[in-house]
């Protein structure tokens, strides 16, 4: 991302603006749709992200990492929309919620395996994104969900292990 | 592991590759919302400086003209709204004493504040409403309904601060102006009426002279005001906290130990709560019990409550027993929570408002959902039988009224009908008809009509009326009652107990010294309450109604046992007994579904025990319950909705409702083909008995009280008629289709069977009804309106059998028939149809 740009969104310039929004919203949709089921709830964290990225660009120092920056924006906001939802009250006796999402209609190879994630129960689908996809260490999830580092570990192997019945199961 | 990391490494690919493309369907319309909410945040900058002088401005104004205002008023106009807000008066004293006394921080500040109202500074102000249309809106007033309306423009004006002024943005649409005297004092919340009348608080010097009486008064007008009603005892306890709330603390954590009474439980199972807030002591541990929450001033969702930043919290008051009430109405039976807030910004403001929006929607539908749990039995129309085929019709008969008592609050409540509620014969026998009282010693005249009906021109209707025998109230034989009242957690509501108790002292009204009256309660057990008591003793009997309380589950099994058990003990031979049943009909211990219920009554029938059933309240009503312990349990069943129906059944026709002077009266009827092609019977579904069970003693039918009047209507075609309702004729061979020559004038013979009351064999009564050719011009009031009455129920239960549903027609029909109307019960059915005209509309 250019510094020029990012030095007029500061100084609140809608065509900036707008062109960040253009470059980063398919991103930043793509990492909430992983956390969130919902279409609506999707638009909805993705606006709230973007307004806290314009309102706080100007906390950031280094606008090298503006793009990790604004992704962390987007996954904290996602995990703030399942809390609110009360979908982080994680347990191991969650039956597999059937979502309505079927995996089989979908364009790619690609997205097709992403449509998986919807039959996770949220908490234990934010862990499997957090780890293998942002790379979080299971300590910092823990501190994120406040949930203890066993359960971080306990969710992260039950998704595992539904993902690949699931992969078996879809012939993936 | 290995494994494990494929699958990690393979989201991890697909992810990467999915964030490629740059755009998604709701793409712009994200964008919109964010461009909007950054232009939001830039106005308002601008637009806060420009306002803000000539806010301060107008309050200014109006704060001078208010003051002025008051000065030249020497006498306070108690018609106006006055907002009381001061510490504890003496009177109050004396009861918060009660207060416990963990709470310690909470009794020092109590003595502080009688302090307080010994100095001469005594607290008092004024409220004035510029536009008098727009009075200030207290917590009561539903907020929640309008959150749009609500505008907290209260404006502050501290002298000793040069007129410094903080407000909300819209100056210009001021409603309340409190004014603040000489001496600003703390703003302290110690009772109930001081937190949630204001959040203001004003010391007025000029008032300092008059004493506490004056606040006394003022606090009582204020609640007054609030209640619409004058009520004196408002206050019983209060506990307040204003504990540090520790950073992390959920605000209902941070109350967990602080409070006595206040129990936070983790677990509920409720969907949708993490964490349930009861107040012990007001409610019962089951369904409904959380307490009301008031947060600055806005009733507010218990889910909104956790989200608040615990330090934002000034204090949090709870109030219990009939201090909330007294406030805040039956909503606040289960107690309430007022918290108050330190200033919030308005993005929080907002916040809190939107998720009460949220919450409500949600509650609304939850409360949708909850009002579908009333049970009703379905069952389908009698359909026409033709009379070659089967001439013969016989039914038991049906005294009851609560279909139509229950139908009137559905109405009058707006709801819609449900079906299966509408039993038709249960309408046409609320109204009274004049028939003549029975000569010799039957127990009963027979009434009979023939005439055109009413919806369809073509058939006919014809209509038989029993007229029971007026019993006069000395020579009624002496009582023997049991009342069995349930007090599950279900009753718990003011349409409900508390309207049990009131119909039962209209009952005990109409007693005698020579009566008898037992209580049996039930609830997760069943227990007597009180042993068999002569009437003489009223004040005994109202005394233990009076201290029964709701809580718990349902056992009412049990309970019909322990009632017949006491019924039967203290039998009165040649008298009357009978068990009374009150309750809404759910029972979920023991016995439970109607096939158990049905079995148990039917046992406990034999005992020669009557009953009645009494139904209350709604929403979780079982319709269905009732109706099978009153069908088959020798009884009557009404639905009591209101007093007015209370003083209806149990007052004016207590002779009828309790004392049964003929029992399974059955009626058998054979139409003859000559001038009959086909019938069928309005209503009574639930009641019909196969034609062999007419001589069969030994089946139950309906039960006949003293002055009771019984109507049932058969609509007809008659021979020479062509109907689209004509069922489909076979031709039979081996019966004769040639009438005997010698019934010419006959129409029908109706047959009675009835029994004595303690008796065990039937007695037979058989009438004739002639052929008749009368215009409906000629038909009786009663006539025209019983059959608008059953017209009405064709039209509520949608039936397939008539064509003409104008609601005015009927009307007209039921104005036409409405007579002698002493009682005004025909014209309530009048305004009924009008009110149904506009729901259905």
């Amino acid at each position: 991302m250019e510094k020029e740009l990012l030095l007029e969104c500061q100084r609140n310039d809608r065509n900036a603006q707008r062109k960040v929004y253009e470059k980063m919203a398919g991103k930043l949709h793509s990492v909430c749709k992983r956390y969130l089921k919902n279409d609506e709830d999707i638009e909805e964290v993705l606006a709230d992200t973007f307004y806290k990225i314009f309102t706080k660009l100007n906390q950031l120092q280094n606008h090298d990492i503006f793009e990790a920056w604004a992704r962390k924006i987007a996954v904290n906001e996602c995990l703030q929309k399942l809390r609110s939802m009360k979908a982080l009250e994680i347990s191991l006796e969650d039956d597999l919620v059937e979502s309505t999402g079927s995996p089989t209609d979908s364009i790619s190879f690609e997205k097709d395996i992403l449509k998986l994630l919807n039959f996770l129960p949220e908490g234990c689908r934010a862990i499997f994104n957090l780890f293998a996809i942002e790379g979080y260490p299971h300590k910092e999830i823990a501190t994120m969900l406040s949930i203890s580092e066993g359960t971080s570990k306990s969710q992260l192997n039950f998704a595992r292990k539904k993902l690949q019945e699931l992969l078996v199961n879809h012939n993936i | 592991m290995e494994n494990n990391h494929d699958i990690d490494k393979k989201f991890n690919d697909a992810s990467q590759s999915a964030e490629k493309p740059a755009t998604f369907p709701g793409f712009d319309k994200v964008w919109v919302k964010v461009e909007e909410r950054l232009d939001k945040k830039e106005e308002k900058k601008k637009v806060i400086p420009i306002w803000f002088p000539y806010g301060i401005a107008a309050s200014l104004i109006i704060g001078l003209g208010a003051f002025y205002f008051i000065n030249t008023k020497e006498v306070v106009d108690i018609s106006k709204p006055q907002v009381a807000q001061n510490t504890v008066s003496p009177k109050v004293n004396s009861k918060v004493q009660v207060i416990d006394s963990t709470v310690k921080s909470n009794i020092e500040e109590e003595i502080q504040s009688q302090k307080v109202i010994q100095k001469p500074e005594v607290l008092a102000y004024e409220t004035i409403i510029p536009k008098a249309e727009i009075s200030p809106i207290y917590h009561n007033e539903l907020p929640s309904q309008s959150p749009n309306n609500i505008k907290e423009n209260v404006v502050y004006m501290e002298p000793d601060h040069d007129g410094v002024l903080d407000k909300d943005d819209k100056a210009q649409s001021i409603e309340e102006v409190v004014l603040v005297g000489l001496r600003p004092v703390k703003k302290k919340s110690y009772t109930s009426s001081a937190t949630s009348i204001t959040s203001t608080e004003i010391v007025n010097n000029k008032r300092s002279k008059k004493s506490k009486e004056n606040i006394t008064s003022s606090l009582s007008i204020a609640l007054n005001y609030i209640k619409g009603q004058i009520n004196d005892g408002y206050i019983s306890k209060t506990s307040n906290i204003r504990s540090e709330f520790k950073q992390n603390d959920n605000i209902s954590q941070a109350l967990i130990g602080k409070i006595t009474g206040l129990q936070i439980v983790p677990n509920p199972g409720i969907p949708g709560s993490s964490q349930q807030i009861v107040i012990r002591g007001s409610s019962t541990v089951n369904s409904g019990n959380q307490p009301l929450i008031v947060i600055d001033g806005l009733v507010a969702n218990q889910n909104v409550l956790t989200k608040l930043n615990p330090q934002q919290i000034k204090s949090v008051d709870v109030l219990k027993d009939a201090s909330a009430s007294a406030l805040y109405g039956s909503r606040a039976s289960n107690g309430v929570i007022v918290v108050t807030t330190k200033k919030l910004s308005r993005k929080e403001r907002k916040a809190i408002k939107k998720l009460q929006k949220v919450q409500d929607s949600i509650n609304l539908s939850k409360q949708i959902q909850q009002n579908n749990t009333e049970e009703y039995d379905a069952f389908v129309e009698n359909p026409f039988e033709l009379t070659k085929n089967q001439s013969v019709s016989t039914f038991s008969i049906d005294v009851d009224k609560a279909a139509y008592s229950n139908i009137r609050r559905m109405i009058n409540n707006g709801e819609i009908v449900n079906k299966n509620a509408v039993r038709i014969e249960e309408m046409i026998n609320y109204f009274k008809y004049n028939y003549p009282q029975p000569k010799n010693d039957q127990p009963f005249s027979i009434n009979t009509e023939y005439n055109y009906s009413p919806w369809n021109p073509k058939h006919k209707l014809l209509k038989i009326g029993l007229q029971g025998k007026n019993i006069p109230m000395d020579k009624l034989p002496s009582s023997n009652f049991v009342f069995l009242i349930d007090v599950s957690g279900s009753m718990d509501a003011a349409n409900k107990l508390p309207l049990l108790k009131s119909s039962f002292k209209v009952l005990l009204d109409q007693l005698r010294p020579k009566d008898k009256v037992g209580i049996v309660v039930y609830a997760g057990s069943a227990g007597m309450v009180l042993p068999p008591t002569s009437a003489k003793e009223k004040n005994k009997i109202i005394e233990a109604l009076d201290q029964l309380q709701a809580g718990g589950s349902t056992a009412g099994g049990e309970g019909i046992e322990l009632a017949y058990k006491l019924a039967q003990e203290n039998f009165i031979k040649g008298g009357n007994n009978r068990v009374i049943i009150a309750t809404d009909g759910d029972f979920n211990v023991g016995a439970s579904s109607t096939g158990d219920l049905q079995t148990l009554i039917e046992e406990k029938r034999k005992s020669g025990v009557f009953l009645t059933c009494l139904g209350f309240g709604m929403g979780n009503f079982k319709d269905n319950h009732m109706e099978t312990l009153a069908n088959k349990g020798n009884g009557n069943y009404a639905y009591i909705d209101n007093m007015q129906e209370a003083n209806k059944f149990l007052g004016k026709e207590f002779a009828g409702s309790m004392y049964a002077i003929a029992k399974d009266v059955k009626i058998q009827i054979e139409f003859n083909p000559k001038y009959v092609k086909s019938y069928r019977l309005i209503g009574y579904e639930n009641r019909k008995l196969k034609n062999e069970d007419f001589t069969n003693d030994k089946i139950d039918a309906g039960e006949l009280g003293s002055g009771h009047t019984v109507t049932a209507l058969y609509e007809v075609i008659p021979t020479d008629v062509k109907s689209e309702f004509l069922p489909k004729e076979t031709d039979l061979k081996y019966t004769k289709n040639t009438n005997d020559e010698n019934f010419n004038d006959e129409l029908a013979t109706v047959k009675f069977r009835y029994k004595k009351p303690d008796g065990d064999t039937s007695s037979e009564i058989i009438q004739v009804v002639k052929n008749s050719n009368e215009s409906i011009s000629s038909a009786s009031d009663d006539f025209k309106f019983a059959s608008s009455v059953a017209w009405f129920g064709l039209v509520l239960r949608n039936s397939d059998l008539i064509k003409n549903k104008n609601l005015t027609d009927i009307e007209k029909l039921s104005k036409k028939g409405k007579g002698n109307d002493d009682e005004g019960y025909r014209a309530e059915f009048v305004r009924l149809l009008e009110t149904y005209k506009t729901i259905q509309k």
